[in-house]
């Protein structure tokens, strides 16, 4: 499942984007809100120690402010006040008239930290004493935080451990996420390939994906249920053409045998015997006719089993070429087999009652289809990957509607015309050979190609 | 028994018109006992009154198939059976063989066909119980005795060996057709492997020196280049 691997690795590679994208997003919201609070709000802040160096007390205890403190004291602060080491208030500022005028320690430890009187206040301690700064009440928050220095020494590595903690969490998460949905998806893929595959398939269902489990348990059973009709159509009309092939031969062998014993008939005018002939040859035509039609059909549905055996090919050349000139006796046909010695001994595995067949069907076309004098050429030929069959003669060759037909895709229907070489073609097919048909101009050559399985040489 | 048309033949198949025309066949052909068949039931009663020494038997039979009525029929009693078959599939040809048949012959046929391979099974199954050699082959002058495997010309006897014999047989029996090079390689030694044909060529020209009048130019036994011999039929006046 090579598929599902690569779609588990995505599934990780697309956890570990999200999580990268989701840290880029959020410090871009975090530098967009900066940036816009100090837009909003632009930096005010003056240090606290220069405010307080532009406030100064003079020797005879007056307090003094310097020109720049005073706009940044009116602008950025509520009030202000000096106190001196005894708490007393030595200098004011807009100070609320509310407030006392002298502070304890335990007030100023107590404000230095939070608020007096709601006051957000900050504090610089000089020779000069204390500045205490006011804010408006409401305008800043102020939270104390404590820590011991082992902790803080500490956090220098848990911080990362954390993140790192995080991260393998994050990839582990996802994961198991994605294993999870691998396995669930896994007898999917395993149903989709099958299904490809033309087999039956027939998943749980149960889990995430049962609703598409569900599809594909329907989509297996409508394809089976095609498949099956489908055969039952073709094995109903194999079988009617096998019944209507076995039916006509005894007609056949009636009308055959009769013709034939008027044509030997001495005693019968010349005339009569060659009318007899007549009908003999084309009942004989019509048996093979036939005969080629049974067989076409059986290879086209895939209801004719191969009987593979081990021959000589050059034996089987000869013996369809003296057959069909000892079956023929017409002096207007001659053959040439010519077959190279070292190839008598050639020995190939194929079903050799088809491969006659196909030979025969050759021959009798070269025959049959020509007017006048052919002279037909056998040949065999072998290399290390084929060996090859070519059947050529000198005659008229074939129509291009008869060679269109001939290279028809299997699964059209059989054609009205030129079956016997159709039915060539479907043997070499079903060998898993190739087949040629070629014109001469003049005369046809057919190449029948088949791989070497195994070849032996025998003395 | 002088000949094999000696023989009574009982042919069995449903269709009346079909037994009628092989047994007129059989008839033309020299055969002078021929009985017919209609049912398993029918060429059972015929079969046990009449003894035929045949039998040209159909696959299918309205009550019965023809390949139990041949192992019921060879139980009682061992002779030779043909079936004669509109069905043609590798299947029931070589399940017919199997079972024991003598020759399996697909309809339709031609007459010639029928007798020939009728006449073979004949002859192989009664060669010994033959006592005269039903033929004698006959080139002009030459006579071949195949009883003694003799060739007379003149007052000349010439034997035959026993490949010259075989080869020659099978020409005889094929008079007329070209018989492949692979065939007399199988009829004299068993094998149809080309390793023969250097050897089976002396035959040949061993056997013209005794047949022919002029072996260089053979008028009887004629090469057919690429193919094989072919022993060519007298001349009908």
């Amino acid at each position: 499942m090579k598929g599902l691997a690569s779609i588990l690795g995505r599934y990780i590679g697309a956890a570990v984007g999200v999580g990268l994208i989701l840290v880029v997003l959020n410090f871009g919201v975090v530098v967009g809100f900066v940036l816009n609070s100090a837009h909003a709000e632009p930096i005010r802040y003056v240090p606290v120690e220069k405010i307080a160096a532009g406030i100064e007390r003079q020797e005879n205890g007056q307090i003094t402010v310097a020109e720049a403190v005073w706009p940044v004291l009116q602008e950025h602060y509520a009030w202000a006040m000096q106190l001196n080491d005894s708490g007393e208030v030595i200098w004011s500022d807009r100070m609320p008239p509310e407030l006392p005028q002298v502070y304890t320690a335990s007030d100023i430890a107590g404000f230095s930290r939070w608020y007096l009187n709601d006051y957000p206040v900050t504090v610089w301690s000089d020779e000069d004493g204390l500045l205490v700064l006011a804010g408006e009440p409401g305008s800043q928050w102020k939270y104390m935080m404590e820590s011991s220095m082992t902790m803080l020494q500490y956090a220098e590595v848990w911080i990362p451990a954390a993140l790192l903690l995080n991260l393998c969490a994050a990839l582990l998460l996802a994961l198991l996420l994605g294993w999870r949905m691998y396995r669930a998806a896994l007898p999917l893929a395993q149903g989709i390939s099958d299904l490809a595959q033309g087999k039956m398939t027939r998943l749980s269902e149960r889990g995430v994906f049962r609703a598409l489990s569900a599809d594909l348990n329907r989509a297996s059973d409508q394809l089976l249920n095609q498949r099956t009709l489908l055969q039952k159509r073709d094995r109903t009309r194999t079988e009617w053409i096998a019944g209507v092939s076995h039916d006509i031969r005894t007609p056949l062998a009636l009308v055959q045998g009769n013709a034939a014993q008027m044509e030997a008939d001495a005693a019968l005018p010349h005339e009569t015997r060659e009318k007899a002939r007549i009908v003999r040859e084309q009942s004989q035509r019509i048996g093979r006719l036939v005969s080629d039609l049974n067989l076409a059909s059986k290879l086209e549905y895939e209801l004719q089993p191969l009987h593979v055996t081990a021959f000589h090919p050059a034996t089987l050349l000869r013996a369809a070429a003296a057959e069909l000139l000892n079956g023929l006796a017409d002096e207007r046909i001659r053959i040439a087999v010519d077959i190279p010695p070292a190839l008598n001994h050639l020995t190939v595995c194929a079903d050799e009652t088809l491969l006659l067949r196909a030979v025969e069907n050759l021959l009798r076309n070269s025959a049959l289809h020509n007017t006048g004098e052919v002279q037909i050429q056998v040949r065999l030929e072998a290399d290390e990957q084929t060996w090859r069959i070519i059947i050529a003669d000198d005659g008229s060759g074939l129509s291009e509607s008869t060679l269109r037909l001939l290279y028809a895709p299997a699964g059209e229907s059989l054609p009205q015309h030129g079956l016997g070489l159709v039915l060539v073609r479907q043997i070499v097919d079903a060998h898993g050979g190739a087949v040629r048909f070629i014109n001469r101009n003049p005369g046809l050559l057919a190449e029948l190609s088949f791989p070497v399985y195994r070849e032996t040489e025998r003395g | 028994m002088d000949s094999i048309y000696e023989c009574s033949v009982l042919v069995v198949d449903d269709e009346t018109a079909l037994c009628g025309m092989i047994a007129q066949m059989l008839s033309q052909a020299g055969f002078r006992t021929v009985y017919t068949a209609h049912s398993c039931e029918q060429a059972r009663c015929v079969a046990a009154q009449r003894q035929p020494d045949a039998i040209l038997l159909d696959v299918m039979l309205p009550d019965g198939d023809g390949f139990s009525l041949m192992q019921e029929l060879r139980r009682a009693r061992d002779m030779p059976i043909l079936f004669l078959s509109a069905r043609d599939a590798d299947t029931d040809r070589l399940h017919g063989l199997g079972l024991g048949a003598d020759d399996y012959i697909v309809k339709p046929f031609l007459p010639q066909e029928l007798i020939l391979r009728l006449t073979a099974v004949l002859r192989r199954s009664y060669s010994s119980v033959l006592h005269t050699e039903e033929e004698k082959l006959v080139l002009d002058d030459t006579v071949i005795d195949w009883g003694s495997g003799t060739v007379h010309r003149g007052d000349a006897v010439l034997s035959l060996t026993a490949k010259e014999y075989a080869i020659l047989r099978k020409l005889a029996d094929n008079r007329g057709n070209i018989v492949t090079i692979d065939a007399l390689c199988r009829a004299a030694w068993d094998d149809d492997t080309f390793g023969y044909e250097n050897t089976l060529m002396v035959h040949i020209r061993r056997l013209r020196a005794k047949i022919e009048q002029t072996p260089s130019k053979p008028r009887w036994l004629l090469t057919v280049r690429g193919l094989g011999y072919k022993l060519v039929r007298e001349k009908s006046v």
